[in-house]
């Protein structure tokens, strides 16, 4: 009884000691708050990011994460008061899609992170007629000329999909007695 | 037994499974005129939302309908999976296909009076599908968060601070805890499809017991006109798919709130045109008067009624009224209704 009495005392012990490890691991860092200029982001684009409330004095690397995994921005010093501001060239081959920002700590930490798209740039003419990437924070009624996936096997199942359902078709309604 | 003994041999022949698959339910007779295509225009357009159903399901898995997200998971799809980018083409074209059908049907009941007793009920309950045919149009062209989408909304709440306490549930304070097209998604993948798969089947209940509104004395069974309509129903996937991988469905920028610069999706015009010349009105009117004269329909026209010619050339004036305003919405150069930028 008492053999287990001080088993409970030091397995208690071991837990609050692991606890307190992990409390002073996780308050390693400030919580900070990233603010970028606009959610949606272009590829190619560059796009102004804001941060608060970070740790002093800190060096905080950036970087989208999505289905492809991490890609990396330019990394960031916070100042004084735990604060930066950057401009950040998203890169041009970044696959369009739903992505997260996040700021990692020196130590690996992820610190913070906040939803984010990336859409693909549209180009656009100026007035010279020189083709330009635009901004996606421009209203614009002129479709997307997007590069679509299109694979062999795909576009293949599909005229099949067409020259089998042509030939049913047209064989149920020429032979209606045959049924 | 051969297959082509006679035109009314059974499609399989086997006893044991026509018994256990209950294949005889399909012998009961039906009009031998409805083996004609403007009789098996609403089949057609079930037809087309199987595809829509389908096609909706797989793309499911690839949309993110958080509102910062779902251009981009649109965008995904279409460069980086081959086959759902097809699929997405495949569902938007069906979209077209299943509102142009369900027009045609309603046209050609009309035109014949299918909708006199003892059929109020089929043409009610047909008349509930059509407005649910709308929304789902409506909140899957919202579901693309492009420029498009983004005026769309605008519109539609608009429209819903003008109807008042009706309009509530398209305002973005119903739910503050969830995005207003993140709601509309739920819509569109829940409570439509299940609104239409409820009065559908109360339409296909009652065509089975009041049958179909077709003159003439002959008769064939149920099982003779399938062959027609599953050959149609080939034609018109076949169709579907090829529009699909020539004219893949586009999409714009991500939406920018405050400018006014696109026009909606086609079956939409005709309220685009009514918002130009009246305004927000407009929007309201054009929808409720098309819907309250279809309503009206089998009240007005009864067959010792005086107001029954006056009904047929009501509808057809409105038919024909839609046209040309979906033409003139497709041509006017886009107009600010909102008195957003342009």
């Amino acid at each position: 009884m008492r053999l287990a009495s001080t088993r409970c005392k030091r397995l208690a012990a071991a837990v609050l000691i692991l606890s307190l490890g992990a409390a002073s691991s996780a308050a390693a860092h400030d919580e900070g708050v990233l603010k970028p200029a606009t959610r949606r982001f272009a590829a190619g684009d560059s796009v102004s990011i804001a941060g608060e409330k970070f740790t002093p004095a800190s060096t905080l690397e950036l970087f989208l994460v999505g289905v492809g995994g991490r890609i990396p921005l330019p990394g960031v010093t916070t100042d004084a008061r735990g604060g930066f501001s950057t401009t950040v060239l998203v890169p041009a081959d970044v696959t369009p899609g739903a992505y997260r920002l996040v700021a990692v700590a020196d130590d690996g930490d992820e610190v913070t992170g906040l939803d984010v798209s990336v859409a693909e740039s549209a180009p656009t003419r100026d007035a010279a007629g020189h083709v330009e990437r635009g901004h996606t924070d421009e209203a614009s009624d002129v479709p997307l000329k997007l590069v679509r996936a299109r694979s062999s096997m795909a576009t293949g199942a599909s005229v099949a999909l067409i020259a089998i359902s042509v030939v049913f078709g047209l064989g149920l309604l020429r032979f209606p007695a045959r049924l | 037994m051969s297959l082509e003994d006679t035109p009314d041999t059974p499609l399989i022949e086997t006893r044991g499974i026509r018994e256990r698959l209950a294949l005889d339910a399909l012998e009961y007779p039906v009009p031998a005129r409805a083996n004609r295509l403007d009789f098996m225009l609403g089949a057609l357009t079930f037809a087309a939302l199987v595809v829509l159903l389908l096609s909706g399901v797989v793309l499911t898995q690839f949309y993110n309908p958080d509102p910062l997200a779902a251009h981009g998971s649109i965008l995904y799809l279409i460069t980086n999976q081959p086959a759902v980018g097809i699929l997405r083409d495949v569902h938007v074209w069906a979209s077209s296909a299943a509102v142009v059908l369900v027009f045609a049907h309603l046209a050609a009941v009309f035109w014949r009076r299918g909708f006199r007793r003892p059929r109020e009920g089929l043409w009610w309950s047909g008349v509930l599908l059509l407005a649910i045919i709308f929304g789902l149009a409506f909140t899957g062209t919202v579901l693309r968060a492009d420029q498009e989408a983004i005026e769309a909304l605008a519109h539609a709440m608009a429209g819903a601070k003008t109807a008042g306490p009706l309009g509530a549930p398209l305002l973005p304070g119903f739910t503050p805890s969830s995005p207003l097209p993140t709601r509309l998604y739920g819509l569109h993948v829940s409570a439509l499809p299940l609104a239409l798969l409820g009065i559908l089947a109360l339409h296909l209940w009652l065509i089975r017991h009041l049958g179909v509104s077709a003159t003439g004395e002959a008769r064939e069974p149920f099982r003779t006109h399938l062959r027609p309509l599953t050959g149609f129903t080939f034609l018109l996937v076949a169709l579907i798919t090829t529009l699909a991988l020539v004219f893949p469905a586009s999409l714009l920028a991500p939406g920018v709130s405050g400018y006014e610069i696109t026009k909606p999706f086609w079956p939409f015009l005709w309220i685009y045109a009514a918002e130009n010349l009246f305004g927000m009105t407009g929007m309201l009117v054009a929808p409720g008067i098309l819907f309250g004269f279809l309503a009206l329909v089998p009240v007005t026209d009864r067959r010792d009624g005086r107001w029954a010619t006056i009904t047929r050339v009501l509808g057809a004036v409105l038919f024909v009224l839609m046209i040309v305003a979906i033409l003139y919405a497709a041509i006017a150069p886009p107009q600010s209704h909102l008195g957003m930028e342009m």
